[in-house]
């Protein structure tokens, strides 16, 4: 088993970008990813078979804590949208036609539901397969897979709003190379 | 895989954009602290207090928080709130049975000495009794625990985390309790509480002059602890009540040192209770605090009364996280918890509305109710259960952040209350509340001026009388109707379509609070007319009941424990 040294220099960006994303704030991302550690270090390891499954399941329940508390002030603002008339939408006016840095994108992740957030976060930044996220996150698969499409509409929705050209890439087939690096590791 | 997928997966993975924290020095942090030693299957060790602690303070956006709770802790002074336990009566049943769990630790900082007494665990919450003795203090100040929360060792923590304390002036301390809605998912499960800091506030009290007869905004000059000014209106309230809608602006460059602001009213010196409704912490415009108060006219007559704001001010903070890890066990509880899937409609006929599961612990019943849309409102206002003869009244809490769609109703269960499987009991709702969306029929307001005009109109069969008047260069639009089945108007427009401006409710127009009056205001309304839209209103039914039989069981539906 590897030493707690060991396991933050082996996870400690995955757990930063992690919560990078699930929060948008550097500050809190970075007092998060050192709870995360934290947690690790006092937890039992020895049994533990998907080293990383496990330390994302930690980290992105970390960030889901973090956000339902940072939410229970806003909750009663979304459950009377009609009171706070007037705000929505204008941040993207501002936004300015060059829009590719991490910055911009965890804002356009953070427009997306927390809960959603994460299913993204785990598919696309961890490569977990659906299967893998529905245990993780102890949801149902059918939620992980129309979390996974809902998601994905919105970011389309939410891209297209903000004027970002949606890169055109080439060839790959995600399905199929997930299943290559899946043959390669076994 | 879709562009959209790819771009994202490009971007998530992207290692040059990113802007990694530096790794180094937040491993020297926790090696400082403790936290990097190699463990540990037993964890007793992380009890003792360190002494030279660096704590990064880790960002708990508590204080967030704590800007609409609207809690007048600080009431306790004058007003006596009865035992700690009230409205918990359930606890006090289950210590009275014996199935609290005793804890008995303390830990002491800056002479302030925590001790967590007695816990109480079922399937329902935990709730765990605690005191605080804090050596000499002043009759206007309060310590305070903050920040508490219990997190299992899987990192997973709880919803619905509250806790409340009041002065126990026999035993010269501070008692309290601490309620979540976590409980173990076994019978028995290792947990971590913790307090992130202790806080010493005391109650604040400034000079109002206040002049209820103007209906002007009146404004006073502040300049403490970063409060800059206030502005007051009051606004009349059918014949016996008065509103008064405050915002509070404030420095935000000095940090925050003041909490719980409200207006509280002396006549002859002695304090008036204010009316139930009142709304408090809503962000202005410009991020002012706003509230609404409602006082009754007969109990701040003029002259005799005076008016100060209240408020609680930080004086100082312990800002040293105290961990307590507790092993928490439900057994006790167990015999005397019953689970029931109830999937019935709350209404017959009904199913945007389904009672949805019954549990019954030691010190609680809870019956859940989910709804067809999230966010939706209950029908009913009042929610009551009768078992074997004996009538509960429930309170009604929203969803956790998780479940938008799910209501709960709780009853505390009283002591000598005998439930079991073929106990009769009934589930009651009373005081119908129902939305109406769909009149969409303008009213046409004309010659707007500083003049109150009315008019009166007929909205689903009640008259609602529309008073409108400029003061300055706002439009304010009153809402009102005699009757007392009509709910009231939520929010109005102006126009339609792009060009639509949308009133802002200066009333907090609660549903079935028995008030029907509405204020809206549009500010820097230029323009002698306006064709003005409402986007719903509500009708109060207050005689109107529905009762749902849960006990014995019926054929749909069924026991699952």
């Amino acid at each position: 088993m590897e030493s707690n040294r060991e396991l933050f220099d082996l996870y400690q960006r995955d757990v930063y970008r992690t919560c990078y994303y699930m929060v948008h704030n550097a500050s809190d991302a970075e007092d998060l990813t050192q709870e995360v550690f934290i947690t690790l270090f006092r937890s039992n390891r020895e049994q533990i078979e998907q080293l990383k499954a496990w330390i994302m399941k930690i980290t992105v329940n970390h960030c889901l804590n973090y956000l339902k508390r940072r939410k229970s002030l806003h909750l009663k603002v979304s459950a009377n949208p009609y009171l706070f008339s007037g705000a929505e939408g204008k941040s993207v006016d501002r936004l300015v036609e060059e829009r590719e840095s991490a910055e911009e994108w965890a804002v356009y992740m953070n427009r997306l539901p927390a809960k959603i957030r994460a299913v993204l976060t785990l598919r696309y930044m961890h490569d977990f397969t659906l299967a893998e996220i529905s245990k993780l996150l102890e949801i149902p698969l059918g939620t992980v897979k129309s979390r996974t499409h809902k998601g994905l509409k919105l970011l389309e929705q939410i891209l297209r709003d903000a004027g970002v050209q949606i890169p055109e890439m080439e060839g790959e087939n995600y399905e199929q190379r997930r299943k290559g690096i899946e043959a390669q590791v076994k | 895989m879709n562009n959209v997928e790819k771009a994202l997966k490009r971007k998530l993975n992207d290692d040059s954009e990113m802007a990694y924290p530096d790794f180094d020095e937040m491993w020297n942090r926790m090696e400082q602290t403790g936290h990097t030693a190699p463990t540990l299957t037993d964890t007793s060790d992380s009890f003792t207090p360190h002494r030279h602690r660096n704590w990064r303070k880790i960002a708990i956006a508590a204080s967030l928080s704590a800007l609409l709770v609207a809690v007048p802790v600080y009431a306790a002074i004058h007003y006596n709130w009865g035992d700690l336990l009230h409205g918990r009566s359930g606890i006090q049943t289950a210590l009275n049975q014996g199935l609290g769990q005793q804890l008995e630790q303390s830990v002491t900082r800056d002479g302030v000495k925590l001790t967590l007494h007695t816990a109480i665990v079922d399937e329902n919450r935990t709730v765990i009794l605690y005191s605080l003795e804090v050596g000499k203090r002043a009759d206007n100040e309060f310590w305070n625990v903050k920040g508490v929360s219990l997190k299992s060792a899987a990192g997973e923590s709880s919803a619905g985390e509250y806790n409340f304390q009041q002065w126990d002036p026999k035993n010269q301390r501070h008692n309290g309790y601490f309620e979540s809605d976590w409980t173990p998912q076994q019978e028995t499960e290792n947990v971590r509480l913790t307090v992130d800091h202790m806080e010493l506030t005391s109650v604040q009290e400034l000079e109002l002059p206040l002049d209820i007869t103007s209906p002007r905004m009146q404004t006073f000059k502040l300049d403490r602890n970063g409060l800059q000014d206030m502005k007051v209106q009051v606004f009349q309230q059918g014949k016996d009540k008065l509103m008064l809608s405050s915002a509070i602006t404030f420095d935000s460059s000095i940090p925050k040192r003041w909490d719980n602001p409200q207006i509280v009213a002396y006549k002859g010196g002695e304090p008036v209770m204010s009316r139930p409704g009142g709304a408090f912490g809503k962000p202005g415009d410009n991020g002012e605090y706003t509230a609404q108060q409602y006082f009754s006219k007969a109990d701040i007559p003029e002259g005799q009364t005076a008016f100060k704001l209240q408020y609680a001010q930080t004086e100082k903070s312990i800002h040293e996280p105290i961990n307590f890890d507790l092993q928490l066990s439900k057994k006790k509880m167990e015999s005397g918890t019953m689970k029931s899937v109830l999937n019935t409609p709350l209404e017959n006929g009904n199913p945007n509305f389904m009672l949805e599961q019954m549990i019954v612990t030691p010190t609680q019943i809870r019956v859940t109710i989910r709804s067809e849309e999230k966010f939706a409102m209950l029908p009913y206002q009042k929610y009551f259960l009768s078992v074997n003869g004996t009538t509960l009244a429930g309170s009604r809490w929203s969803s956790s952040d998780q479940e938008h769609d799910l209501n709960t109703i709780r009853f505390e269960r009283p002591s000598n209350l005998v439930i079991t499987k073929d106990t009769p009991i009934t589930f009651t709702g009373k005081y119908k509340v129902t939305t109406h969306s769909d009149d969409k029929t303008p009213q046409r307001l004309t010659d707007i001026s500083e003049q109150k005009q009315t008019l009166t109109t007929q909205i689903g069969g009640y008259p609602v009388n529309w008073t409108y008047y400029k003061q300055g260069s706002d439009l304010f639009v009153e809402t009102e109707s005699e009757d007392a089945h009509f709910g009231g108007i939520n929010q109005t427009h102006i126009g339609l379509g792009k060009e639509r401006i949308i009133g802002k409710p200066i009333t907090a127009n609660f549903a079935g609070d028995g008030n029907n009056k509405a204020v809206d205001v549009y500010k820097n309304f230029k323009g002698k007319e306006a064709s003005i839209y409402m986007f719903y209103y509500t009708t109060d039914d207050p005689e109107a009941e529905t009762s749902v039989p849960l006990q014995p069981l019926t054929s749909n539906s069924e026991a699952s424990k």
